[in-house]
């Protein structure tokens, strides 16, 4: 992260939590501009240099608070699936991550006009008869983010008074002391992505170890949370076999499967345009040199890999004792 | 050492620079004048001033020079009006604005250094126009210039360095202008050298593309006439597992299939077929 200059929508210069934000970065050039999208879409960008480079850009979402799923994520047994977008890009670096096709540029954007989501999120919970299934910012890890705007914290806040809506908040972060000191609640899902130390220190290199997401992951419990554990994306190797087994025996030795509220499976998967933009990118690591398949639009391995490593780890899940199982194939 | 171009308008902006970096010319057209340093592997560009006399200095140096796109680092260097900031100070720019459209370019920032938002204009900004914009500087290429450097290079190789010249537009002391901008060369080249050693390092330690010798692969192709898409594949294959393996683990996978025999393209295709899976892993 590049601190030195944060660039500043206009209309959001005098808000609160701007204030507070350049307060705490201190950066010596605030850089005012119209619009995000000026800076996050700018072409030409060669997306790797600026990832070393990232920066912060403060902005107000004017519109679509919230989207419905995308076909590529599970909807976990809901009719009203729905995601929002409170930051676009992520402070972590994962090689597999759809994001670094997604948009021109890698830098961190913040929507500061939080409550805006909140309210059109209430507003669609009034007119919706039905239980409403809302993933926090999918393309971003919130969590990490707390530090900088506290929008987890808000939106249990908000969901603790929402019994129709349930709220999942998914991270590769350990730092959660702060918003599990609010109140659990039964519609508040706390997700955290887990992977193989191999795969972590291989793929994730700045997101925290297995071991301290395992004892954050304990402590959410500890304190009353519905956790889930995302075993996704699943990455072939000729050892998958070894190192999930491991993977799953080390997790649960510390975790009793009982006291997990569910577990998602998903292999890597990828929009094709995303693939092929990472690709030019050029991403260097070997997660884009696979030999994969393209069916509806979407890149993943062939079908008998697939199967192969959902049913491996669905089977040892199952044996393990846990209840909800999500797959995503 | 990467290769840099350093463009100005005008020659007395340049000279400070010709001096530290000894240079013969390249070429010469009309007000256009190009120079080298071979030793710093230096470009010099003295374009004329204005949009229009920039962009086409720049076009026609990459329509000569196009081999290095690559990893040229291009600099716009030069004089430049604020109402508000310090006379004779220095700038890198962190925003070139399009005074008549208020359309902007952002550098890829990364360096910690003095910095400021600059606009350039058609014509000479006066007072009135520079007190309406009172933190930024005011030129007549920079947008230009970056501009056209983005049909040629990526944005972290363009760079807008720029030093305070007036106040208002009039510039009351020539020769003091020329002294003190001579006097803050070293700043700029300091500047210049920052971006160099950050863009080399980076691209130094994300160099991982992996290099092999492709030997054995050609020698297999050939005996087994693979088509051109099954080459392709191949080579994919490849860099994937030499990502998680050793080179000769990878001549053992080819050596036992160059004692195969083909009769068929069947065969051949088979034989290609278990080549795959071993690369991949399956």
């Amino acid at each position: 992260m590049y601190k030195h200059l944060i660039y500043i929508e206009e209309k959001i210069a005098h808000h609160p939590a701007t204030q507070r934000i350049t307060e705490s970065l201190r950066p010596a050039q605030i850089v005012y501009i119209q619009h995000y999208k000026e800076v996050l879409n700018q072409t030409n960008s060669h997306w790797l240099f600026n990832k070393e480079y990232q920066k912060i850009i403060l902005a107000k979402r004017e519109n679509e608070f919230y989207y419905k799923g995308s076909y590529l994520t599970p909807t976990f047994g809901f009719k009203h699936f729905y995601y929002n977008t409170l930051a676009i890009n992520c402070l972590f670096h994962c090689e597999y991550c759809y994001l670094q096709g997604m948009y021109n540029t890698p830098h961190l954007v913040l929507f500061l006009n939080n409550q805006d989501f909140i309210q059109s999120t209430q507003q669609l919970i009034h007119q919706s008869k039905e239980k409403i299934y809302l993933a926090l910012s999918y393309d971003t890890d919130l969590v990490a983010l707390e530090r900088y705007y506290p929008y987890c914290k808000e939106w249990m806040w908000f969901a603790n008074n929402e019994p129709r809506l349930t709220i999942e908040i998914r991270t590769k972060s350990h730092q959660i002391d702060d918003i599990i000191s609010l109140t659990p609640a039964d519609n508040i899902i706390l997700s955290f992505t887990l992977s193989p130390e191999e795969i972590q220190k291989k793929y994730e290199p700045f997101t925290t170890k297995l071991e301290q997401r395992i004892n954050a992951l304990k402590k959410a419990i500890d304190k009353g949370f519905r956790v889930m554990i995302c075993v996704d994306p699943l990455i072939y190797s000729a050892e998958f076999q070894t190192i999930y087994s491991k993977f799953l025996n080390d997790v649960f030795r510390e975790i009793a499967p009982k006291r997990l509220y569910a577990a998602s499976i998903g292999v890597f998967r990828m929009n094709k345009n995303f693939f092929k933009r990472i690709k030019k990118n050029g991403n260097p690591s070997d997660i884009y040199y696979y030999n994969y398949v393209t069916e509806n639009k979407m890149v993943s391995y062939p079908k008998n890999i697939r199967r192969e490593m959902i049913m491996f780890v669905q089977n040892i899940l199952s044996q393990k004792g846990v209840k909800n199982i999500h797959i995503y194939d | 050492m990467l290769p840099k171009l350093l463009v100005f308008a005008y020659p007395d902006e340049a000279q400070v620079y010709l001096n530290q970096f000894p240079a013969k010319t390249l070429f010469q057209l009309k007000s256009i004048h190009c120079l080298i340093n071979e030793k710093e592997n230096v470009y010099t560009l003295i374009t004329g001033s204005g949009f229009e006399n920039v962009s086409v200095a720049i076009s026609v140096f990459f329509e000569r020079y196009n081999h290095l796109r690559e990893n040229i680092l291009c600099f716009n260097i030069g004089i430049a009006g604020s109402y508000g900031q310090p006379l004779y100070s220095v700038f890198y720019t962190s925003k070139i604005t399009n005074y008549h459209t208020l359309k902007s370019f952002y550098p890829d920032v990364f360096i910690k250094t003095s910095m400021a938002e600059l606009m350039s204009i058609l014509f000479p900004a006066n007072k009135k126009i520079m007190k309406h914009y009172p933190a930024a500087l005011f030129d007549m290429e920079a947008f230009a210039f970056a501009n056209t450097c983005r049909f040629f290079v990526k944005n972290h190789q363009i760079h807008c360095i720029k030093f305070v010249s007036d106040k208002d537009g009039k510039i009351s002391d020539m020769f003091q202008l020329l002294e003190q901008y001579e006097h803050k060369a070293p700043e700029i080249l300091s500047i210049i050298y920052q971006i160099e050693q950050q863009v080399n390092k980076f691209f130094k330690c994300n160099n991982t593309k992996v290099i092999y010798d492709t030997t054995i692969a050609q020698t297999f192709s050939q005996k087994m006439r693979l088509t051109f898409s099954q080459q392709n594949q191949l080579n994919k294959a490849i860099q994937y597992y030499l990502h998680q393996h050793s080179k000769d683990s990878l001549d053992t996978i080819f050596q036992s299939a160059l004692n195969t025999e083909i009769k068929s393209k069947q065969e051949r295709n088979q034989v290609f077929q278990q080549i795959l899976n071993k690369l991949y892993n399956v």
